[in-house]
This record gives C-alpha cells, sequence and structure tokens, in this order.
C-alpha cells in the first residue's frame, strides 16, 4: 500500500517538473533567506543560454546575472517574508542571451508550504499577441494624432484664407458700390449670385433676390428676354450692349452688356445703364423734327404727338389708323 | 561603480533608440513598441574613472501601460525622452517627472528633446522649455537617428551622478 503511495507521489513529482519544462518556467526555491536559489526539478531549454548551466539540485544567483532579477528579489522579499498567499509579480522584461537572442520574461514570487519560490517563466504567444496589439493600437494612435494635426494645420490654413478672401471680397464689394455700377452676377443656372445696390434701385427690387433666376427678376418682354439669354450662352461674341425696356411702375430704358466672369467660365455678369433720360431727349428731338413744321408746337399740340407716339408704341400694327382717321 | 538609469517617456519618443544609439552605434528606422523593461550596460570613463551605467530602458507611459513605481527605486538618475514632433509628449514627461520626484525625492536627470533631425516639423520650440531651463533643468535637442547630443547627454547626466557621489 505504502509503495503504491510512493509511486503515485513519484508519478506526480515527474508530472509537474513535465509540466513546468512545457511552461517553459524554472522552479527555484529560495534558501537560507539569501539571494541564492536552488533549482528544482528540470531546467528549462532557455535557461542555461542566460543563466548558465545548472543542475539540479546545484543552487544559482539569478540576481548576479539579471539587474532586473536583482532588482525584483528585493521586491519579492517583501512577499516572502510576510509569508503572504499571494504572487509578486516582476512583469516583463527583456534579456538577451549571448548569441544576441531576445528572451522575454516574467518572474513570480510565491511561498508554498513555508517554502519561498521564484517562478521565472519565458513567456511565448500570449505575450507575442499582446505585444503586437499594443503596437498596433499605438500606431493607430500616432497615425490618428497626425491626422487630426494635419486636418486643424488644414482648417488653419483655410479659415485664414477665408478671413482674407471676405476682407477682399468686402473692399471690392465697397469699391463696385462706390462706383455705382448696376451690375448682376448669375451662375451657370442663369441663378442671381450677387446684386449690386445700384441694380437693386434702378430694377425696383425691394428685396434680396440672390438665388433667383435673373428672368424672373427683370420685368421686360420675350424678346427682351430671350436677347439676354442669347447674349448669356454667347457673351463673347457681342460687344454692343442691349437695349431693353423695364416694364415696371417706373418704366425704363436700360442698355445691358453681359460679360463672361473672368475665373468662372459658367458665370456672367450683366452691366446696366440707366439710358431713360437720353430715349426722353432723342425722343422730344425726334417728336420736334417731324411735327413742329407740319401743325405748329403749342404745348396742347405737343401733348397731342406725345398721345399719338405711345399709342404707336403699344400698338403699333394699329398705328395708321388714328392718324390717318382724324 | 554602477548606476541605474531610466529611461521615461511616452510612447514612441525614442527611448530605445536613444539607448541603442548609445549602447551600440545603431538606429533603425522602424518603431517596435516596447512591453516591460530591457536593461543595457555601458561603460564609461567619466574623470579618469570608470562608471558602468545600467540604464533600465521602460516602456512608454501611456494610458496602455502605466509605469511601476518599483521599476524606478534604487536609481541614480533619470532621463526624460520627449519627441519635438508631439507636444503632448512633453506633457507626459512633466508628469513623469513629478511622480520620480515625490518617489525618490531630487536625484540628477536631464530631459532630451528628440528627433532633432525633422525639426521643420516641431512642436516644441524653446519657449516651451525655457521656464524649465529657468528652474535649473538640463535640457539637450538632439537625434537617436543622427547621434546628436547623444553620447554627450549620457557623459553629463553621468558627470553629474559622479560628482554628487564625491
Amino acid at each position: 500500500m505504502r509503495s503504491h503511495h510512493t509511486r503515485q507521489a513519484t508519478q506526480g513529482e515527474i508530472l509537474c517538473t513535465q509540466l513546468f519544462v512545457a511552461l517553459e518556467t524554472a522552479v527555484l526555491e529560495r534558501v537560507d533567506q539569501t539571494d541564492t536559489f536552488s533549482l528544482q526539478g528540470t531546467a528549462p531549454a532557455w535557461w542555461s543560454s542566460i543563466f548558465g548551466t545548472t543542475t539540479p539540485p546545484s543552487t544559482v544567483r539569478p540576481g548576479e546575472r539579471s539587474p532586473f532579477l536583482k532588482q525584483f528579489l528585493g521586491e519579492a522579499e517583501q512577499g516572502w517574508a510576510r509569508h503572504a498567499a499571494g504572487l509578486v509579480r516582476s512583469g516583463p522584461w527583456t534579456e538577451r542571451d549571448s548569441h544576441g537572442t531576445t528572451l522575454h520574461l516574467e518572474a513570480t514570487a510565491l511561498v508554498v508550504d513555508s517554502r519561498q519560490l521564484l517562478l521565472v517563466a519565458r513567456l511565448g504567444a500570449d505575450f507575442e499577441q499582446a505585444r503586437a496589439t499594443l503596437q498596433r493600437a499605438r500606431e493607430q494612435a500616432l497615425r490618428h494624432a497626425q491626422a487630426t494635426k494635419l486636418q486643424t494645420r488644414t482648417e488653419s490654413r483655410l479659415t485664414t484664407q477665408l478671413s482674407q478672401s471676405e476682407e477682399l471680397r468686402d473692399d471690392l464689394l465697397g469699391v463696385l458700390q462706390g462706383l455705382g455700377l448696376a451690375t448682376i452676377l448669375t451662375d451657370s443656372q442663369g441663378r442671381i449670385t450677387f446684386i449690386s445696390d445700384e441694380a437693386a434701385g434702378l430694377l425696383n427690387l425691394s428685396t434680396d433676390r440672390t438665388g433667383q433666376r435673373w428672368d424672373q427678376v427683370l420685368s421686360c418682354s420675350k424678346t427682351d428676354r430671350d436677347a439676354i439669354w442669347t447674349r448669356l450662352r454667347n457673351p463673347a461674341e457681342q460687344h454692343d450692349p442691349l437695349t431693353l425696356h423695364l416694364e415696371t411702375d417706373n418704366p425704363r430704358w436700360l442698355d445691358v452688356t453681359v460679360s463672361p466672369h473672368p475665373r468662372h467660365n459658367e458665370k456672367r455678369i450683366l452691366l446696366f445703364h440707366d439710358t431713360t433720360e437720353i430715349h426722353d431727349l432723342r425722343r422730344l428731338l425726334d417728336e420736334k423734327a417731324r411735327f413742329h413744321d407740319l401743325v405748329g408746337s403749342s404745348p396742347s399740340m405737343m401733348q397731342v404727338y406725345q398721345l399719338c407716339e405711345s399709342c404707336k408704341k403699344k400698338r403699333s400694327h394699329d398705328w395708321a389708323r388714328p392718324n390717318q382717321g382724324k | 561603480m554602477h548606476k541605474k538609469i531610466c529611461m521615461l517617456g511616452g510612447f514612441a519618443v525614442g527611448k530605445t533608440s536613444l539607448v541603442r544609439r548609445f549602447v551600440t552605434n545603431l538606429f533603425s528606422e522602424e518603431y517596435h513598441t516596447s512591453i516591460g523593461v530591457t536593461v543595457e550596460k555601458k561603460i564609461l570613463s567619466v574623470a579618469g574613472e570608470n562608471v558602468t551605467l545600467m540604464l533600465w530602458d521602460l516602456y512608454g507611459d501611456d494610458e496602455f501601460q502605466r509605469i511601476r513605481e518599483s521599476y524606478l527605486r534604487g536609481s541614480s538618475g533619470y532621463i526624460l525622452v520627449v519627441d519635438g514632433t508631439r507636444k503632448e509628449t512633453l506633457a507626459t514627461a512633466l508628469g513623469l517627472q513629478r511622480t520620480v520626484e515625490g518617489l525618490l525625492g531630487s536625484i540628477p536627470f536631464a530631459l532630451i528633446v528628440n528627433k532633432s533631425d525633422v525639426r521643420d516639423v516641431w512642436e516644441i520650440d524653446d519657449a516651451a522649455l525655457s521656464a524649465l531651463r529657468q528652474q535649473g533643468w538640463t535640457i539637450f535637442f538632439g537625434s537617436a537617428k543622427t547621434g546628436e547630443a547623444v553620447e554627450s547627454l549620457f557623459s553629463t547626466l553621468a558627470h553629474r551622478l559622479l560628482n554628487q557621489a564625491m
């Protein structure tokens, strides 16, 4: 019976030894509260490359070979002294063997049955996986930080450019308004993107019409609209201004020049000149030239001529009838 | 005479590269994050005396890994490493300096602003460091890549350690 138990204990001991070898872990027992340890069981394959050949139960002073382990033994001492059941772990550290190969190790101090033990394990696949994960996380953090900085720099540059552009735009707008030019800027769809104060006044626009199509804003005849559309399509081909009659409560005669935008080919600049006064003066001259020698130029007669002229414009095809009939 | 010097700083600031440049005069462009501790040794002749520097290259301090205070114990001095291209690494170094001073008291240290080879993209300028200089900090501008200021960094600290020991 006793030999059966002895055989079982021996088998258990062999199993433990093989287990620690398989786990690449060296088991050391502290000798007489010193920095000397005796190696228990079989040393794992890596052990000799760092700590030299050690044949159990010979002793070893691992702190002499490894400064990290030497410092950890001081930390472990507190755990051993307390005879506490817990483990004191060193955290991972790296040693280089005589061939320059690096080994990642971790030590654990513990007390078992009042025996002060030190386990030194070679870290394997789990450690490498954790390292790879941390590497990726840090690389990602670096990339993210770099991208954020780039974005911040770009934002800052664009903000400065925008501010400068706005300042320039305000300056040019001031100059444009100061010149008193009646200007409308349109996009490729004919929508108004800018309208000067002078143009708004000239076209009798009381509200901001930006975003609307120009032909919804200009009250003129279809013939005039078509003529402007032709100019908008081919602004470079015609140079003489178009004359159009604005049909509002305050009718006006306008000359319109259509130019291409200097930077955006699809945009157009419409420049309006009020020629109402010129038209009125021309009309008066025309009336005098045509009638004063025939009938007279008294104010009453002039009123009759003007009435006839306005009827002529409205009903050009009926023009001959009143004149001939009376 | 053996002196333990800890390399401290945020991640990817170049602690391992500086140690490698100093010990083996090599440099690699690739970034390999450190987990745990690597202890390197280099013997310097300081004022006719051989001083063995035990350089504890600690992993970078960030939200993933915090420096264990037990690693700092027994240090004779330390080097704070900052990446000149990342201003946030200066704040990390300042935090670590406070930690060490709280744990070990006032011991010799030096700060190096690394990556001077790409100084045109630095985020840390001299103005940010002038306050530290006024407090008596020893500050180097250097590069593990080119080797600039690496020797003088370690040798200056070694001199200070030796002077303190005398």
